[in-house]
């Protein structure tokens, strides 16, 4: 099971995203959507990190948060407004074989 | 224009991302994050009592207008309580997400940051026994910045003096825990209760007012200053030119969103009197008129996608449309994309400065009705704009501006159709 948690300002607009990469998981995927806020108490059993584009600024604040075991990275930006999940998901999986 | 961008980007995410560290100014974004629900509340009475202005032509408008002037008291103190002790609500705010960003207890600072605020920001007309006047009108938006100091002020004291055990009472283990956090406050309480003490005296004797009243005083220059017509404009380049860069105006929320409220409460409490507004730019003027759709205006970029000939361009405005009728722009933004194209740079920054300086002067000319209300950020513009004017005129300006905004974005629209064949099948 692979488990994504997505990172955003209110955690509104990656909620929408979260439920789609769910469904293109087939069942193999968990992933849910969270604030800048309170996103922290969520990471651990974590797989990824993904950030929403129009936070991408915070992506270092993020990784020294969350640590070198879990790899932080920003959300393509078109796949991100595009909705495109399936782009997004197979992102998720390239980092995690790198 | 590529290099122009490049350099732009080198030096606006570091400062984003420094912005985005500060403790203080992430707890003041908390703050105005979460304290919309009562000033929706406020704004929905703030609607009903605007009924009292109505020059009433039919049965259901005179109705209205004799039920506000009827209950022209209630009305006035439900909204006051919402709308006009709105630094209160703040100094909590502010007081409770610097505690959590701390990861301290936020009881002890709250309670005692209410204390100071109300020590700070009013002042005793008379009291003896069974009657007691106190001044309280500083407690809307002209305390906001009594509302920081206190907040702040006080979260500092007590987490130095606590870290460092400054004045620390121990008791003996039996002591059950609650009771020996409460001893173990002891003297940090008491030391800023005596700070606030000492600034409540100092303007009391020296100027028969509270701290709000003497630094209303001197800083309402500055209050007036940020109302105008360039700061607005700024503001509108600044935060434009951030979300071309994917930097979320959260960011700035901590500088902005004191002075936006601000004025807005000032108006709010204006209104409720029958006085003349004295605002022009507030939050609701930022949101409903400087933003139509979002950061970037995608209103009127999404309606130019939905009519184009592109399939992909056509599918992202049906994705993004809805989204941007209700003011959130990420589809547009990072689907069409806005987000670092050259192309739709010049828009993007620019458009919100066409719409600020239309309405900025519109309204400062009292043609289109001031704002006293915000409803909340995802109500669409065409309402938003409505009602918090309480103007109709000011939905037909929100409908020339989306207009407008579809002229200007039109031939840059056109020249990032014809250069981005290769997004097409990114679906």
């Amino acid at each position: 099971m692979l488990n994504i948690v997505l990172v955003c300002n209110g955690g509104m607009s990656t909620s929408i995203l979260a439920n789609r990469i769910v469904d293109v998981g087939e069942g193999e995927v968990a992933c849910s959507a969270y604030s800048e806020q309170e996103y922290g108490s969520h990471v651990a059993g974590a797989d990824i990190v993904m950030v929403g584009p129009q936070v991408r600024y915070l992506i270092d604040q993020i990784k020294e948060k969350v640590g070198p075991d879990v790899p932080v990275v920003g959300i393509n930006p078109l796949a991100y407004g595009r909705l495109n999940a399936a782009k997004i998901l197979e992102q998720a999986k390239s980092e995690l074989n790198k | 224009m590529e290099k122009f961008i490049n350099w732009l980007e080198k030096n606006l995410m570091p400062i984003a991302n420094k912005i985005a560290k500060q403790r203080h100014l992430m707890a003041i974004r908390d703050t105005f994050m979460t304290i919309l629900p009562p000033l929706f509340f406020g704004a929905i009475v703030a609607v009903i009592n605007a009924g009292a202005d109505f020059d009433a032509t039919n049965a259901f408008f005179a109705a209205w207008k004799n039920f506000a002037t009827n209950n022209s008291m209630i009305l006035g103190w439900l909204n006051l309580i919402t709308m006009s002790l709105m630094s209160l609500y703040v100094c909590i705010g502010i007081a409770y997400y610097l505690c959590k960003r701390y990861g301290i207890d936020a009881y002890m600072p709250v309670l005692t940051s209410v204390a100071g605020f109300i020590m700070l920001a009013s002042y005793p007309q008379e009291l003896s026994y069974g009657n007691a006047l106190v001044q309280i009108t500083y407690w809307d938006g002209k305390g906001i910045l009594v509302a920081l100091f206190v907040s702040i002020m006080t979260v500092e004291v007590y987490k130095y003096m606590s870290e460092r055990k400054i004045g620390y009472i121990k008791m003996p283990d039996s002591v059950p825990p609650a009771l020996s956090t409460s001893f173990g406050s002891l003297v940090p309480v008491l030391t800023i209760i005596l700070i606030d003490a000492i600034l409540f005296i100092i303007c009391y004797k020296t100027a028969g007012t509270s701290l709000a009243g003497v630094v209303i005083n001197v800083l309402s220059p500055a209050f007036k200053a940020a109302d105008s017509l360039p700061v607005a404009m700024f503001v509108a380049i600044l935060l434009n030119v951030g979300w071309f860069f994917g930097i979320h105006d959260a960011v700035w929320s901590g500088f902005l969103d004191p002075i936006e409220y601000g004025t807005l409460s000032l108006n709010a409490a204006a209104k409720a009197t029958g006085a003349a507004l004295p605002h022009v730019f507030t939050v609701s003027f930022w949101c409903y008129f400087g933003i139509i759709g979002g950061l970037g205006n995608c209103l009127a970029l999404g309606i130019l996608c939905l009519l184009s000939k592109r399939k992909d361009i056509k599918m992202v405005g049906r994705l993004g449309i809805v989204p941007a009728f209700f003011g959130i722009s990420e589809p547009i933004t990072f689907g069409l994309p806005i987000m670092l194209n050259p192309i739709l740079f010049i828009p993007c920054a620019l458009i919100s400065v066409v719409n600020v300086t239309v309405s900025y002067l519109l309204m400062s000319a009292n043609i289109i009705g001031r704002t006293y209300a915000m409803l909340s950020y995802s109500m669409p513009s065409f309402f938003g704009a409505w009602l918090s004017t309480g103007d109709f005129k000011a939905a037909i300006l929100i409908v020339v501006l989306v207009l407008i905004d579809m002229v200007i974005y039109y031939p840059f629209f056109k020249a990032h159709e014809k250069s981005t064949e290769e997004l097409a099948d990114e679906f």
